[in-house]
């Protein structure tokens, strides 16, 4: 069997002093778009900044491209959750695109025609170049999300991680994303996406992993979309799971000696 | 160099340089840090000051950089392991640090720790204006060269990590020359008013643009202005103290620039308020002559603002006699492009947000003005190009406006 793009081991996580993530093995194929599923507080995007390496693991490791994150910078791309964007600095919908074009220019170096080029033609695939010298706070959510979909584009990544693209969007703008997910997978590149809604995760993804926690189901859609795995992944937190842990990392309250 | 001349040219550089840094302090949220680090200073100043009886700048200069890391690595690391919010924390730094360099004042006693309490340029002797010098020269550029990784870096860290930025370097070398500026800003105008200087300059050109790039250039003049303008007024009047008059004076120009800035500028806002108004009420003018023309006797009597009748008029769209009012062929067609927007947008509220016939009218006079052409032609589409609106009255057809 190849390797995949994106492997973790035995991956376990806390927030803020609290276990969110618990024992995660996870391996998802090159060209593929999977969907990562899960209620409130499943640790979602505790995964996604896990694998980013935004926050460290207790435990285990993650490795993309087949070797760990910091040999493979500039080849992983992201787009964030909208609530963690600062949308009042002063940045254009152009300068946006742009960043995705940053990879390889170092410190002092600039971004010139080619990159320039670029950064637009991304843009104009998702259909904002109309509005380039915009600010982005002068944008509608969906515009928003467009805008840091066309930075991922002029990435030109391999992996694409993406934290809630469909939150907060028209329809439009979804049919939109759909289609430039479907077609990045289909030029070979892996994305990953947090994703809340139920009634599209069928058709959106080839791929879901269920998550409550720890891993429930993992797989290809149509294995992994099954009433009986939902309603594990839905039904509620593990209690005791989440208790035990929660103690454990407080250090109290333990058994009387 | 006299006196005067040696405070103007502090007065600049210090300008210049908090401007600089200060617009990356207010975009990425930072205001309250830099406070806390004026004041968790304080104690290494003191230290160094009573260290070396020679007042080396560079010295002193050293020992209030530990002390502000030490108040920062305290600050991160109660944020970590405590549950108490940045601003409690950043508060019970300030205040620790603070009071901890107070009482080593009336300890030791330091010589030339006023001015670093409370501000005077005057104080700021060669030494000090040569370190001065060194480090607006690195700032101008450092900042500018690095320009563009550092707004990335700002501007969202995460995807500047992936990327390979080493962003904690980043965090860590501005820090560093931010507590630098700090520390020599405070001889200046003193412990409290430092803020002020790194905050005002960039919170004024936030309201005039919308790029970092001119943020940082006006930051940095208005910086340079007022802190110049604090010293020569302070300069020209007895006992008037210079540290207050440059926040003052760049206060001065904040309200300026909060009043007459051309992004958010209270002056502009209200200015792009009227002219859009006007707009409508000249627009509402046309639709109603030609309502008028539709089914005459209905709308009567007339009365128009004679301000708003003369602008129609000077653009061509309605002609005027000593008694009466009509449309030009020009104003008639933007009139029937007014009304077919509205009765277009009636037709969409009914059949697509569910509204009933006898609500839609006052949403449609709002919105009428606000649909342009590719807008309408959207409407006109995804309605099947419908010929009579809710009420049905009838539909102005575009097709004397295709070529024009």
């Amino acid at each position: 069997m190849s390797t995949p793009a994106l492997e973790t081991h035995d991956l376990s996580v806390s927030y803020r002093g609290k276990p969110v993530l618990h024992g995660v093995d996870i391996e998802i194929p090159y060209g593929s778009l999977t969907g990562i599923m899960g209620p409130n507080g499943a640790g979602k995007s505790t995964l996604l900044k896990a694998i980013m390496g935004v926050v460290e693991p207790d435990n285990g490791w993650v490795k993309l491209l087949d070797k760990p994150l910091k040999q493979v910078l500039g080849r992983i791309g992201y787009v964030p959750q909208r609530e963690s964007v600062d949308w009042d600095f002063p940045v254009t919908v152009f300068d946006v695109a742009l960043m995705g074009t940053y990879a390889g220019l170092g410190w002092f170096g600039r971004p010139g025609k080619r990159h320039r080029a670029r950064a637009m033609e991304a843009l104009e695939q998702t259909g904002m170049a109309d509005l380039a010298k915009r600010q982005i706070g002068e944008l509608s959510g969906g515009q928003q999300q467009r805008t840091f979909l066309a930075r991922a584009l002029a990435q030109d990544a391999e992996i694409y991680l993406m934290d809630e693209p469909f939150a907060g969007v028209d329809a439009a703008t979804e049919r939109t994303i759909v289609h430039l997910l479907g077609r990045m997978r289909d030029t070979g590149k892996t994305v990953i996406v947090v994703h809340h809604d139920l009634q599209t995760a069928q058709r959106y993804f080839d791929r879901l992993l269920l998550l409550n926690m720890r891993v429930v189901a993992h797989g290809p859609t149509e294995e992994v979309f099954r009433p009986d795995v939902l309603e594990t992944t839905y039904g509620g937190k593990l209690t005791l799971l989440s208790d035990i842990a929660a103690r454990s990392a407080r250090g109290e309250g333990g058994r009387k000696q | 160099m006299t006196a005067l001349h040696s405070a103007l040219l502090a007065a600049l550089l210090l300008g210049i340089v908090s401007g600089l840094l200060g617009s990356f302090v207010v975009v990425r949220r930072m205001a309250l840090t830099g406070d806390m680090l004026s004041h968790a200073v304080l104690p290494g100043v003191v230290a160094g000051l009573a260290w070396n009886t020679t007042r080396n700048p560079l010295l002193v200069l050293i020992c209030a950089v530990l002390a502000g890391v030490v108040g920062s690595v305290t600050m991160n690391g109660l944020l970590r392991h405590t549950r108490l919010k940045p601003d409690a924390v950043l508060a019970l730094v300030l205040s620790v640090f603070f009071a901890l360099g107070i009482a080593m004042i009336s300890r030791v006693q330091p010589a030339g720790v006023q001015a670093f309490l409370y501000g005077q340029v005057a104080a700021i002797d060669q030494r000090d204006l040569l370190l001065l010098l060194a480090v607006t020269a690195i700032t101008v550029t450092v900042v500018p060269l690095a320009f563009r990784s550092l707004s990335l870096v700002s501007f969202d860290a995460s995807f500047a990590r992936l990327l390979g930025f080493p962003v904690r370097f980043f965090d860590i070398a501005f820090f560093l020359l931010l507590t630098v500026v700090i520390v020599i800003a405070m001889q200046a105008v003193g412990v409290v008013l430092v803020t002020a200087m790194l905050v005002t300059p960039a919170a004024a050109a936030r309201f005039c643009t919308h790029s970092l790039a001119k943020t940082t250039a006006i930051s940095c003049a208005i910086g340079a202005v007022g802190g110049i303008a604090g010293v020569w007024i302070s300069a020209s009047r007895d006992s008037l103290p210079t540290g207050p008059l440059m926040a003052l004076s760049t206060t001065l120009l904040f309200a300026a620039a909060a009043l007459l800035g051309p992004r958010r500028g209270w002056l502009p806002t209200l200015l792009r308020r009227r002219s859009e108004s006007h707009r409508i009420a000249g627009e509402d003018i046309l639709k109603t002559l030609w309502l008028r023309e539709e089914a005459p006797g209905l709308i009567q009597p007339l009365i128009f603002k004679e301000g708003l009748l003369k602008k129609l008029a000077a653009a061509g769209l309605v002609h005027r006699t000593a008694t009466t009012v009509d449309l030009t062929p020009t104003g008639r067609d933007r009139a029937a492009m007014l009304v077919r927007s509205h009765r277009l947008w009636e037709r969409y509220l009914t059949e697509y947000a569910a509204y009933k016939t006898d609500h839609v009218h006052d949403d449609a006079e709002r919105a009428e003005h606000w649909i342009d052409e590719a807008r309408m032609a959207l409407l006109a589409t995804k309605l099947g190009n419908p010929a009579l609106d809710p009420h049905g009255r009838s539909i102005p057809s575009i097709d004397k406006e295709v070529n024009t």
